[in-house]
């Protein structure tokens, strides 16, 4: 596939470094035609990493200093697709064990992971080699 | 003549923020409203209208301040997301099922029971 344009980063897991994330999607995203609602998808892509990566420094490095989130943004052109790639080093994380929403009642906890699926066309974890590996996709 | 004159005046306060309402500054939020609930104010409107981005934990503040305000009584009231993309979010969780949402803060002020 062609790659437009491509964005690295290596952040500390901490909860405002990760806000640099949001800036990144609207940033390689802005140049993009055709989105449709472009506000709307960028809005959507930046919240469901946003969840991933919250999730990353709160559970997978929960008691653990000095952790690391690296992320690879990749725009594709044929198809037009956003990937996103992010690896930690913290503990496993077990996705089937994250029980849906009650939406008919409103819950405090339990909306990041159900966002994530919402909102995203392609979400796959895997543990490997002590390695945390997130693969997000957005068709745009 | 006599006249007993008593003014009843039930406090609403009103939240707002022009920040991201996210992980990272959720507890803030969370913080303020318990000190308000504290003070013996059961009425409160969260003002969203201005916050640019809201994740789940921002979210979460929300519930947590609507269950504690109804615990006393009274009721959360917010006012919507100028933002498309966290309106649409509000619906797609529900929100606006289990919260009174309205367009404006005064709007939701007069929506108390007086």
């Amino acid at each position: 596939m062609e790659t437009i344009d491509t964005i690295q980063l290596n952040l500390p897991a901490d909860l405002e470094q990760i806000r640099l994330v949001s800036t990144c999607i609207s940033q390689i995203l802005t140049n993009t035609q055709r989105i449709t609602e472009p506000e709307v998808t960028i809005y959507n892509i930046q919240l469901a990493v946003q969840e991933i990566c919250v999730n990353i420094v709160t559970h997978a490095y929960a008691g653990i200093a000095n952790g690391k989130i690296h992320v690879d943004l990749t725009l594709y052109k044929r198809p037009s697709q956003l990937v996103i790639e992010l690896r930690d080093t913290g503990q496993p994380f077990q996705p089937e064990a994250v029980p849906l929403p009650n939406l008919d009642e409103v819950e405090e906890h339990g909306y990041g992971l159900f966002l994530v699926r919402e909102l995203l066309d392609e979400v796959h974890y895997e543990h490997r080699r002590g390695v945390n590996h997130w693969r997000l996709s957005k068709y745009l | 003549m006599n006249l007993t004159i008593t003014d009843h005046v039930i406090r609403t306060v009103v939240v707002a923020t022009q920040d991201r309402v996210d992980a990272f500054n959720a507890p803030q939020l969370r913080e303020r409203v318990t000190a308000i609930l504290a003070e013996g104010v059961n009425r409160l409107v969260i003002d969203l209208s201005d916050v640019p981005f809201l994740d789940s934990a921002g979210m979460a503040a929300l519930v947590s301040a609507l269950k504690q305000a109804r615990q006393q009584g009274g009721d959360v009231k917010l006012v919507w997301p100028r933002e498309e993309g966290a309106r649409r979010i509000l619906r797609l969780t529900r929100f606006n099922r289990v919260f009174d949402l309205t367009e404006t803060a005064s709007e939701a002020i007069g929506r108390f029971e007086h």
